[in-house]
């Protein structure tokens, strides 16, 4: 087996990350090392703050507090250099879909610096894997939410970054292709890569996370592998975890309520 | 992929590029797709079986041509006896005014375009590189805009003063293409600098309203600076006139050819050779500050205002029929008010509604006391409040939520019809009727209440209208149900057709004022009202 160097220094560390839009905090101080080869899960409830922080290393976000750093270096001040060695598929599967995924791959490719006929040549190899060789040449605008999703994650992957995120990247993905998806990013994360995924879908994020972050209320709530946050809490899943932690107890009455409002007419 | 040909002429100019601190490769590579994605145009979600395919084509360079035709027109202004200041004044007062139009209606998505956020801003690229791909994509097609306004002036000037006035003509159209461009995007970045989250996409959109008056306005300094007599025409001096772009582009080729080489007209000559650099290398120095204020747009942050949809409400009682209409009527309603591209786009019309009556009013009446005024038959112009309708229905079918149609197809619509003539309605009412009431109210001031009767005409003749244009510019489309594209929003030869059309009606109008004073307006508005009745009865019946 090779054994994969790691570096010392964090990929990512966040210290006291605050932001807010008009007035309004989002983040409210978040503080977060993490090293190379893991893959985090990152987790919390709508409006903690999960994109925000994600906008914030991106480059997205601009008017933040703290600092944040990436391969060692904060990323207000080190330019853009850092962008070449990050993946992204955004949870919104914003392409241009008057493209085919052939051009569409192409040109993400070029973006990082990748030359046109090595990104198409792997593109394509990485399209047949996905099952998806017979649209290569078809408009993204015709494809369905799951085949659209494998080309984002194919399109992030082309430049071989060393840290990806991945925003609820299995949405409408077939369960054949979430279980290759999930052996694929145990193997990234062999190789040394640092997966930062965020998703709602508890089973898997207790699954293929070597830890799990959760936001709530723009600060964190826990941190740590999942037996660890098991063992702290004695409940059953994380799912159960979740709603413990963000302070989640009356699903079972909502739900009642709710359907007994559709009853209604 | 296909290389657009424009990108050989880009290539040419790398070292500039360079120079500038670009990264000339990579912003070739955003450029190609982009222009690539111009030619495309997205398939329609629904009912896009019935549309005849669509070719790969560009629609803006289909636009070209109207603008080719106002080109044409431009052309006797060379053969007026005047010096070159005169004759070069107007033309180019016209052609930025057309620019400067089309800049703040059609470009000004690309300028504060914010999908490519998401996609571009999470590469490398730099922000400077990002925005020299969107300059010169801009710039693309202002040249081309420019050179089939100019053009036909452009020959004409050649055949008549030679080779020297020709060469001078064609830089002066791209320093008309740097000035428009630059100007617009410092508006916009002041905009985007002083405002935050919601507030700034509401006045951005008044900033549009305000920019085509002030360029409407601005066109009437140029002619203003001169002095027309019947034998002479010169220019007088004065220290407001060092503002009046037009006035410097042409004074350089009156320096020049001309011969006219007073102090005050060389000053002004000096101006249009500098001002367009200056201008663009303060709009380069800004271009990073301009990016990153543009990502503000995207942010989804802050309460929205609670819309106060009371009168909303009430109107929807009131002028639709049944439960379907009045739902989409509010649906619409909102999406006009909410969809910030197609208040990009619409908006602007509506500055012009307003400032065209008048200025002609203003323009006729020269000299005139304001009493003349309102004993004449200027509120004729209150017509010009027509041109909302035609944009607007034009750009009624666009959305850039437009995936959200599958409503329309899903949900057990029992009259198919009711979409459109509530979305029509909802039309009149939101764009239509401000404009209207406003100038309502002035003219009511300027010419007395006796015509009150005229101006129920004119809502009337509006009314009718909107199912005449919604003919037109709908076609079978359902409102909201395809992507915004390259789609310009002027210098459409269905618009202009319409626009004729709408001027039918004011002579219609006036001639029976006219040929019968006195009680005819009535028998006119009677007319009016059947004709009204049987238009909104029959003319959506198709769509069912």
């Amino acid at each position: 087996m090779m054994i994969i160097e790691t570096e010392h220094a964090p990929i990512l560390s966040m210290e006291k990350l605050t932001m807010s839009y008009s007035g309004t905090p989002v983040l409210k101080g978040v503080n977060l090392e993490v090293e190379s080869g893991q893959v985090i899960g990152y987790i919390g409830p709508n409006g903690a703050g999960k994109s925000t922080t994600v906008r914030i290393l991106l480059g997205l976000q601009q008017g933040y507090g703290g600092t944040a750093r990436l391969f060692g270096e904060n990323i207000k001040t080190s330019g853009i250099a850092y962008k070449r060695r990050i993946g992204y598929v955004p949870e919104t599967a914003e392409v241009y879909d008057m493209l085919t995924a052939r051009e569409y791959l192409v040109f993400t490719g070029g973006c990082y610096g990748l030359d046109a006929v090595k990104a198409e040549k792997k593109g394509q190899q990485l399209m047949n894997q996905f099952g998806l060789a017979n649209v290569f040449d078809t408009r993204l605008s015709s494809f369905s939410k799951g085949m659209r999703q494998k080309v984002l994650i194919i399109a992030s992957l082309l430049h071989n970054p060393d840290l990806l995120f991945f925003d609820e990247p299995l949405s409408g993905l077939d369960a054949n292709s979430v279980l290759v998806f999930k052996e694929i990013l145990a193997k990234l994360a062999e190789t040394g890569k640092t997966v930062f995924y965020s998703s709602h879908i508890m089973d898997v994020v207790e699954k293929i996370s070597d830890r799990i972050v959760l936001l709530y209320d723009g600060q964190i709530a826990a941190d740590g592998s999942f037996e660890e946050l098991n063992a702290q809490n004695k409940e059953g899943s994380l799912e159960d975890l979740f709603n413990q932690l963000t302070g989640f107890h009356q699903h079972a009455q909502i739900a009642e309520d709710f359907v007994s409002l559709v009853e209604e007419v | 992929m296909k290389e657009s040909r424009f990108l050989k002429i880009t290539d040419l100019m790398r070292p500039v590029f360079e120079k500038l601190g670009v990264n000339y490769a990579v912003m070739r590579h955003v450029l190609a797709v982009k222009l690539l994605m111009d030619a495309r145009r997205m398939p329609i979600v629904l009912a896009s079986g019935r549309q005849k395919k669509k070719k790969d084509s560009n629609l803006f360079l289909k636009s070209l041509w109207v603008y080719a035709l106002v080109g044409l027109f431009v052309v006797p202004f060379i053969f007026l006896s005047s010096d070159y200041l005169f004759k070069t004044s107007l033309i180019f007062a016209i052609i930025l005014f057309m620019v400067m139009t089309a800049m703040i209606a059609d470009f000004s998505s690309v300028l504060l375009d914010t999908r490519d956020q998401a996609i571009l801003w999470t590469k490398p690229i730099d922000a400077r590189t990002l925005h020299a791909a969107k300059t010169v994509h801009l710039c693309i097609y202002l040249i081309l805009l420019t050179g089939a306004l100019g053009l036909p002036a452009a020959i004409a000037g050649l055949m008549r003063f030679g080779l020297g006035f020709f060469l001078l003509f064609l830089l002066n159209l791209i320093f008309i293409d740097l000035i428009s461009l630059s100007c617009t995007t410092f508006v916009y970045l002041l905009v985007l600098k002083f405002f935050d989250g919601e507030r700034l996409k509401d006045i951005i959109n008044y900033v549009q309203i305000f920019l085509s008056l002030a360029v409407a306005v601005g066109y009437q300094f140029v002619i203003r600076a001169f002095d027309v007599t019947a034998t002479h025409i010169t220019l007088t001096p004065a220290w407001w006139q060092l503002f009046v772009p037009p006035l410097w582009l042409a004074s350089t080729i009156e320096w020049v050819i001309g011969g006219q080489r007073t102090a005050f007209l060389s000053l002004l000559a000096l101006l249009g050779l500098l001002m367009p650099f200056i201008l663009f290398s303060i709009y380069q120095r800004f271009s990073n500050a301009f990016e990153q204020a543009v990502i503000k747009l995207t942010v989804q942050a802050g309460k929205s205002r609670t819309q106060s949809g009371k009168l909303n409400h009430l109107l929807g009682k009131l002028l639709c029929r049944n439960l379907e209409e009045r739902t989409f009527f509010r649906f619409s309603s909102l999406m006009m008010k909410q969809d910030r591209t197609f208040k990009l786009k619409v908006y602007p019309s509506l500055g012009m509604a307003l400032v065209f009556p008048f200025i002609f009013l203003i323009n006729n009446f020269h000299g005139s006391s304001w009493h003349q005024i309102g004993q004449g038959s200027g509120f004729f112009y209150a017509y010009f409040s027509l041109l909302v309708i035609p944009t607007a229905l034009m750009m009624l079918r666009c959305s850039s939520t437009f995936k959200g149609a599958w409503i329309y197809g899903a949900a057990p619509i029992k009259q198919r019809h009711s979409i459109f003539s509530g979305a029509l309605k909802a039309t009149i009412t939101q764009l239509y009727l401000p404009a209207y009431f406003l100038l309502s109210v002035v003219f009511l001031l300027l010419f007395r209440w006796t015509i009150i009767p005229d101006l129920i005409a004119i809502l009337l003749t509006a009314s009718i209208f909107t199912i005449i244009c919604s003919h037109y510019c709908l076609g079978e489309s359902f409102p909201f149900s395809e992507p915004f594209d390259a789609q310009p929003s002027t210098g459409n030869f269905t618009v202009l057709f319409l626009f004729l059309i709408a001027g039918l009606f004011a002579a219609a109008h006036a001639i029976v004022r006219a040929v019968l004073p006195g009680y005819s307006v009535f028998i006119y508005i009677a007319c009016l009202l059947v004709a009204h009745v049987i238009v909104w009865k029959t003319g959506l019946r198709g769509k069912d």
